[in-house]
């Protein structure tokens, strides 16, 4: 577009008459037959041309934009793989074709342990959830996707083995369920997903750490002092690094309350609650026990996910053995050892 | 007898890559927790939580010096046997299989020193440095874990050094062509057939290796000598 103008400019100049600087020129019509009538015949000749010339020009522009637009769709889809799209439970799975056969699986896996706990409950948010699900390495068409609120996006490396894909599904169907719960309940999230991915060994380490001495006491098995300290039941928002303890709990008691639990838990209404007790209709609604129960239970989950530093080391040792007895076997029937 | 002499060879031929590997295995332990008391404080005034995160940021190494342990032992053991053209071992009055099976008891023998020598770096780190309330040392799942990553590495190359030159480097190049041709064969396979659930040659060494039962899954999991 550039280039014609600045080449008219270029033109024109060149064909407008030479200024005269001696006197100034009058504005009269040139004289037929005169040289400066001929310079502006020959002026409007080479605008008339350039005029014409232009939109070819800019044909041509289209038309090579066009070419590597295709070129670069073309590029593109020789690089990624076709979409397929599958009902997993209430939900869908999007992601390239042939991944989600496997990923579907897992999730048909994760929604068996969930289902129960929803049923006669009404999730509309879950209904609607896509899970779209990177799975290889090559470039992927949902990135073209337009991303919609109920659009989910997760990463399931393939050379993550199906456990961590099935906790990874498990946890995604409870971050989208999350937002069907009743809006207090919400708010005492703070935001947060009950897909919430932090074990309870962390929650373990945290308050073992905590230079608070109540963390302590909790730690030694004090449950009044955990509801305080970690402002299980209402009140101020815990500090950041016990965020997830608050779905850890719910979690704890919608799995406690089994079937129909997150029903109940919808149902529940607020009723009057002594202060800092907030929670305890809805927690008691979703696990159909009493408060106390259901916050010791997990604390007693807490304090038994205490890292093990010898964990993984019994097995370890049979396999170990057995390898080296491999290895050695191995070594000694090498090709030197035939010779003796 | 037969044994002290394989295992004397065996120790002249290693001492000087041993040697340093003990001082690693002792040192590294105290330089840890030294390092760590010094961030992340000591007493009444330290974070325990920056303890456990700075510990974890040492706790890659001590696999990696196992590693290097049972590879130093296992490489030692044969280094003069290939040197000689293994003449030495023909002339002996013993089975090929006796004689590989003494080596290699020999080399679990050195290998057991640094061992030894991580366990008490562990408790003089531990020892002296006042841990902040909360942390508790482990010293003996540490060395647990430091003894099966040694003795693996050890027997595993112990294998491959025992073969000839051939068969040793024909494994590696084997491994390191499928390695690369095995990736650019999946990347192919990927883009051709749209299959991107295809398994490429380091997810399956992963798989196969560091998963249980796999060998090597125990150089991963918990190798902190400090945790709550």
């Amino acid at each position: 577009m550039r280039r014609p103008i600045i080449f008219a400019l270029a033109v024109a100049s060149f064909a407008a008459p030479a200024p005269v600087t001696a006197q100034p020129q009058r504005e009269q019509g040139p004289a037929p037959g005169s040289g400066a009538a001929e310079l502006v015949a020959l002026r409007r000749q080479v605008e008339a041309r350039i005029d014409s010339i232009v939109p070819l020009y800019r044909a041509a522009i289209d038309a090579r934009d066009s070419a590597k637009r295709a070129q670069r769709e073309s590029d593109h889809a020789a690089r990624t793989v076709p979409l397929d799209t599958l009902a997993a439970g209430p939900f869908l799975i999007v992601g390239p074709a042939g991944a989600p056969q496997a990923v579907r699986a897992r999730f048909l896996e994760a929604w068996r342990t969930l289902e129960d706990l929803t049923r006669g409950a009404h999730v509309p948010h879950l209904e609607g959830t896509v899970f779209l699900v990177e799975y290889g390495r090559n470039s992927s068409p949902l990135s073209d996707l337009a991303s919609r609120p109920q659009h989910v996006r997760l990463w399931f490396p393939h050379w993550r083995g199906p456990n961590w894909h099935r906790a990874m599904a498990q946890s995604a169907i409870l971050n989208a369920l999350s937002r069907d719960l009743p809006p207090d309940v919400q708010a005492w999230l703070m935001s947060r997903g009950l897909g919430e991915m932090t074990g309870a060994d962390h929650v373990f380490r945290l308050l073992s750490l905590s230079p608070d001495p109540a963390a302590r006491e909790c730690v030694a098995g004090s449950d009044a002092a955990c509801v305080a300290h970690l402002a299980l039941l209402a009140g101020p928002a815990p500090p950041e690094e016990y965020a997830a303890v608050r779905p850890l709990l719910l979690r704890h008691a919608l799995r406690l309350g089994g079937p129909g639990a997150l029903a109940r838990l919808a149902g529940a209404e607020p009723t009057s609650h002594e202060a800092g007790e907030a929670m305890r209709p809805w927690l008691e609604a979703a696990a159909g026990a009493p408060m106390e129960a259901v916050v010791s239970g997990w604390l007693q989950e807490v304090r038994a996910a205490r890292p093990d530093a010898w964990a993984g080391l019994g097995r370890s040792q049979g396999t170990t053995l057995l390898w080296v007895l491999l290895f050695m076997a191995l070594a000694t029937r090498s090709t030197r050892w035939r010779i003796g | 007898m037969m044994f002290a002499q394989v295992l004397y060879v065996h120790w002249k031929a290693g001492r000087w890559v041993l040697i340093p590997v003990l001082l690693l295995a002792f040192g590294l332990p105290l330089l840890a927790l030294r390092t760590v008391a010094q961030v992340a404080g000591s007493g009444a005034d330290a974070r325990a939580a920056d303890w456990i995160v700075l510990l974890q940021g040492f706790s890659p190494v001590f696999p990696l010096v196992a590693l290097l342990l049972g590879t130093a032992a296992a490489l030692t053991a044969w280094s003069w046997d290939h040197r000689g053209d293994h003449i030495y071992a023909l002339s002996l009055p013993l089975h090929r299989r006796d004689y590989a099976l003494l080596k290699f008891a020999g080399g679990m023998v050195l290998v057991g020193v640094p061992v030894l020598a991580a366990l008490a770096g562990v408790l003089m780190a531990t020892f002296t440095t006042p841990l902040p309330a909360g942390l508790q040392a482990y010293p003996f799942a540490f060395t647990m874990r430091f003894l099966l990553a040694a003795v693996l590495a050890y027997a595993l190359m112990f294998a491959l050094a025992a073969g000839t030159k051939r068969t040793t480097t024909g494994v590696v190049i084997g491994i390191v062509a499928f390695l690369v041709f095995g990736t650019m064969g999946v990347d192919l396979l990927q883009t051709v057939l749209r299959q991107p659930e295809i398994w490429t040659p380091k997810d399956v060494l992963d798989a196969a290796l560091n998963r249980w039962p796999g060998p090597f899954h125990v150089f991963g999991g918990n190798w902190l000598f400090v945790d709550v």
